[in-house]
C-alpha cells in the first residue's frame, strides 16, 4: 500500500494484475477474438497508466479502466476473425455443486445451459453485451453505464429489453 | 417445459448459473508487458505529481491501494469459486490472503480517534444529527458511554465512530490501545456502496443474529476493512482499526461494526444491549 501510495510503478502492477482478469473478459465479450482481447486489455492498461492524472480522485478505478478496456475493444471490433464469443467449461460442470443433484437433473441442468448459451450467442451483439457484463462478470449497473457508455438509468431497460428478446430466443432454440 | 415460462427472476438466475460454466481461454498474465511498455514510454515520474499539490493524485493512489485487496478477492473467477463470500446489506466478506495488521500507531497526546483517523471528534447529538439517524448505543456496563465520538464524511456516506479507550476486562488493542470501537453507518447513506472486509484463512466466520438482525462475526486474524463507493461516491477508506475480533450486524436501518478483542459470547451480548 506505501508503495502505491507513492506512486511506485510496481504497485500500477498490482491494480493490473487484480483487474486483467476481468478486463480481458470484457474485452473478449466485445471482440470474441482472443487475441484481440489480449492486446485491447494491453493498451488499456498501458493508456490508464498514462491517463491516471485524468482519474478523478477518490473515484472508484475498476469502472474507470473497464470502459478503456471496452473502448480499446469496440476499436478492434472488426478486425479479427470471430468464433463463438463464449463456450461451457466441462470441467466446472463436474466441479459445480450438482454433484447433490441426481444424474437426471444434472444432466437437464447441463442442456439448459447448453440452450441458454445457444441463445445468448444468437443475440444481438448489444444484448448479449448487456446480458454478459450483469450477469457473467457481475459488473453493477453502475460499472454497466460506464462500460457501454450510456445512461446510468438506461441500464435497467437495456437489461431488461435484452432479457426479453433472450426469452424469445430461447423459446424458439 | 416448464423452464420456457421462465420470468425475468428465474431467466437471471439461469444466466447467473451459466456465467459459472463459462470457459474463458487460458492466458498468460499481462502485467509484465504493460509494465515493459509503461517503461519504454518517457513520463514524468508519479512522485513529481504527489508532490504537486495542484494534481491532487495521492487520494486517488491512496484509495486505489486500499481497494487493491478487495479487488483481489472479487474478480469473477475468484467469485465464482468463492464459496464463503457471504453478504450483508452492503457488506461482502471475502476469504482472501492472510493480512497484515498496520504499524503500530501509538494514540497521540489529543485523542485516539485522532490517531485512529475517524473523523471530527463531535458529541453523541451532533454526530447523530450528521448521520440522519438515531444513534444506536450499548447499555451493557462493560462498555458504557464512549468515551470518543467521531463523524467521518464524504460524499454521501457519513459514519460514525464510538471509541470506547480501556475496559476491565477488555484488552487494548495494540494497533490502537483502544479496547472498543463501534462504527455505523446509516443504510441509505450505503445504498450504492460495497464494504469490504477480506478475512484470513485463519479467520473464522460465523453468521449471527443480532437484535433480529442479520450479522457476523468474525474472530481470528487481524483484517482489513475498507469500503467502497459504486457510481459518483469514490472510495472510502477504512483503514485497519483494532485489528481484533468484529462482529457486523443491521439494525433498524444502520449498520454497525463492533471491533473489540473479547469473545463472541461477550460481543452478542454487548449487541443485544444495543438500542
Amino acid at each position: 500500500m506505501e508503495r502505491a501510495r507513492s506512486g511506485d510503478k510496481d504497485a500500477y502492477g498490482i491494480l493490473v494484475t487484480s483487474y486483467e482478469a476481468l478486463a480481458y473478459r470484457v474485452a473478449y465479450a466485445i471482440t470474441k477474438s482472443e487475441s484481440e482481447a489480449e492486446d485491447a486489455a494491453q493498451d488499456a492498461f498501458v493508456k490508464g497508466y498514462f491517463a491516471l492524472e485524468r482519474f478523478r480522485a477518490g473515484a472508484p478505478f475498476r469502472p474507470w479502466i473497464l470502459r478503456i478496456v471496452a473502448n480499446e475493444a469496440k476499436n478492434r471490433r472488426n478486425a479479427a476473425a470471430r468464433r463463438p464469443a463464449l463456450e461451457l467449461d466441462a470441467a466446472a460442470d463436474r466441479a459445480s455443486s450438482e454433484t447433490a443433484l441426481s444424474p437426471e437433473d444434472a444432466a437437464l441442468a447441463a442442456e439448459r445451459r447448453v440452450r441458454l448459451l445457444a441463445a445468448v450467442n444468437g443475440l444481438r451483439d448489444d444484448d448479449r453485451l448487456v446480458l454478459t457484463y450483469r450477469y457473467f462478470l457481475d459488473l453493477s449497473e453502475a460499472e454497466m453505464a460506464d462500460v457501454l457508455g450510456i445512461a446510468r438509468g438506461t441500464v435497467k431497460s437495456r437489461l431488461s429489453r435484452a432479457l426479453g428478446r433472450l426469452r424469445e430466443v430461447y423459446r424458439g432454440a | 417445459m416448464p423452464e420456457l415460462e421462465m420470468d425475468d427472476t428465474q431467466l437471471a438466475s439461469a444466466l447467473v448459473d451459466l456465467g459459472a460454466h463459462l470457459a474463458y481461454p487460458e492466458r498468460p498474465s499481462i502485467r509484465t508487458a504493460v509494465l515493459r511498455r509503461i517503461d519504454a514510454s518517457s513520463r514524468p515520474s508519479l512522485w513529481g505529481r504527489i508532490a504537486s499539490p495542484r494534481r491532487g493524485l495521492a487520494p486517488a493512489l491512496i484509495a486505489l491501494a486500499l481497494i487493491l485487496v478487495a479487488v483481489l478477492a472479487s474478480v469473477p473467477a475468484a467469485r465464482a469459486t468463492a464459496q464463503e463470500i457471504l453478504r450483508l446489506r452492503g457488506v461482502e466478506i471475502f476469504r482472501g490472503p492472510t493480512a497484515t495488521a498496520s504499524p503500530t500507531r501509538a494514540p497521540t497526546a489529543t485523542s485516539a480517534g485522532a490517531a485512529l483517523g475517524l473523523g471530527d471528534l463531535v458529541s453523541l447529538d451532533e454526530a447523530a444529527r450528521r448521520l440522519g439517524h438515531p444513534l444506536l448505543v450499548p447499555s451493557d456496563q462493560i462498555l458504557g458511554a464512549p468515551d470518543e465520538v467521531y463523524v467521518f464524511s464524504r460524499g454521501s456516506v457519513t459514519e460514525v465512530s464510538l471509541v470506547y479507550l480501556s475496559r476491565p476486562g477488555i484488552p487494548p488493542s495494540p494497533q490502537a490501545h483502544v479496547a472498543a470501537l463501534v462504527s455505523e453507518v446509516t443504510d441509505a447513506a450505503v445504498q450504492p456502496a460495497f464494504f469490504a472486509k477480506v478475512a484470513g484463512q485463519a479467520t473464522r466466520i460465523d453468521e449471527v443474529t443480532v437484535n433480529d438482525g442479520p450479522g457476523y462475526w468474525l474472530e481470528g486474524e487481524p483484517h482489513d476493512v475498507f469500503y467502497q463507493l459504486e457510481g459518483t461516491g469514490g472510495v472510502i477508506d477504512e483503514q485497519l482499526r483494532l485489528a481484533g475480533n468484529t462482529l457486523l450486524w443491521e439494525q433498524s436501518g444502520v449498520l454497525v461494526r463492533m471491533e473489540a478483542q473479547v469473545d463472541k459470547t461477550t460481543a452478542l451480548r454487548i449487541a443485544s444491549s444495543f438500542r
